[in-house]
């Protein structure tokens, strides 16, 4: 939340807080859905028409786009004689597909940047971010995807072994590189095998929705 | 072209402007900031951009606004963004071969003087 839920909210407040390139307050420049607001839970009173009604009121505990990001995701065929269909977004790697025009968010109370997220099957998300590498807030977070419409297309969620340091390190989710895994999160975080001290707790992978489907889609990502 | 040399200030707008501060979970009040930015010499527009002062995301929403003006400024200047782009606050042309680097590179992507050779370790 970036606006106050109640008390004094007026027009420049507003301006502030989403930003604005011009001196006179245009409030349908922040119809849900358009550039400065995103189709989220949190601004679900904004109207999603750029000619509907908005007032001051529909903004109360309003979200900027800061919080957020905003992947355009796209489905990719390596081709040759073993294809392989990326759903997602990349910029090298796996392939170039799809678009992130936002990729900064936050996670849990840590701000990052995304750069890729993609997946070709169940149980094989990756998501790329600047950095990450033992940040506790990757713990057990639930990502929520929302679509154009506001409605949650997806929700993932990390293991209990994600976001430590440990050895080696490129087999930490995220690694040093700031990439997460699915992958290694659901060995870390999976059934414990027979004997082993691996404590039980939340394994990772789709609390709802379909991977890698979903992710072929605009999507609005939120983790805090 | 180089865009570089335009003035960036600052103006504090009348009135306090309210916020939420999530981390003292309490609602504040702030300044509000008018940012300008005016070429020195190029006959583009006069651009400007409002944001909260102390805003969290300050850095990377006045830089995309920033690019924004940049992009503005070039279509104003008739360069078509269909053969043209601002980076590093240069207008360049897409695709041209600015050096001799862009051509080595393209015609060994791995060259061992950019790509390490790495030994062959043994199973």
């Amino acid at each position: 939340m970036t606006l106050p839920s109640s008390g004094s909210l007026d027009y420049n407040s507003i301006r502030a807080e989403f930003g604005s390139p011009s001196s006179n307050v245009y409030l349908n420049l922040y119809y849900r859905g358009g550039p400065y607001t995103y189709p989220v839970p949190a601004n679900a009173s904004i109207t999603t028409s750029s000619s509907g009604q908005l007032s001051v009121s529909n903004f109360y505990g309003a979200d900027g786009t800061t919080d957020y990001a905003k992947m355009i995701g796209a489905s990719h065929n390596t081709g040759g004689k073993a294809p392989v269909i990326y759903n997602g977004v990349s910029s090298g790697g796996v392939g170039t597909f799809g678009s992130m025009p936002d990729g900064s968010m936050k996670v849990g109370s840590s701000s990052y940047t995304i750069s890729a997220i993609y997946a070709s099957g169940v149980a094989n998300m990756v998501m790329i971010f600047n950095s990450g590498y033992g940040d506790s807030q990757f713990r057990s977070r639930r990502f929520y995807f929302y679509n154009t419409s506001g409605g949650l297309a997806a929700e993932f969620s990390t293991g209990h072994k994600a976001g430590y340091t440990g050895t080696p390190d490129i087999w930490q989710s995220p690694n040093p590189t700031g990439t997460y895994s699915e992958g290694i999160d659901a060995g870390l975080s999976g059934p414990a095998p027979f004997g082993s001290n691996n404590t039980p707790g939340q394994n990772c992978g789709m609390i709802s929705g379909s991977a890698p489907g979903f992710l072929n889609a605009t999507l609005f990502i939120k983790a805090f | 072209m180089d865009l570089s040399e335009f003035d960036k200030t600052l103006n504090i707008m009348p009135g306090q402007v309210h916020y939420y501060d999530e981390v003292a979970k309490e609602d504040k009040t702030a300044n509000e900031i008018e940012l300008t930015w005016k070429h020195k010499y190029l006959p583009v527009s006069e651009l400007k951009y409002y944001l909260r002062e102390g805003h969290k995301a300050w850095d990377d929403m006045v830089a995309a606004r920033e690019q924004e003006i940049l992009e503005i400024w070039m279509k104003e200047l008739k360069y078509s963004s269909v053969y043209f782009k601002v980076i590093d606050k240069k207008i360049i042309e897409k695709g041209k071969v600015e050096g001799e680097k862009q051509i080595e590179n393209w015609l060994k992507p791995n060259a061992s003087n950019v790509l390490e050779p790495t030994e062959v370790e043994e199973i």
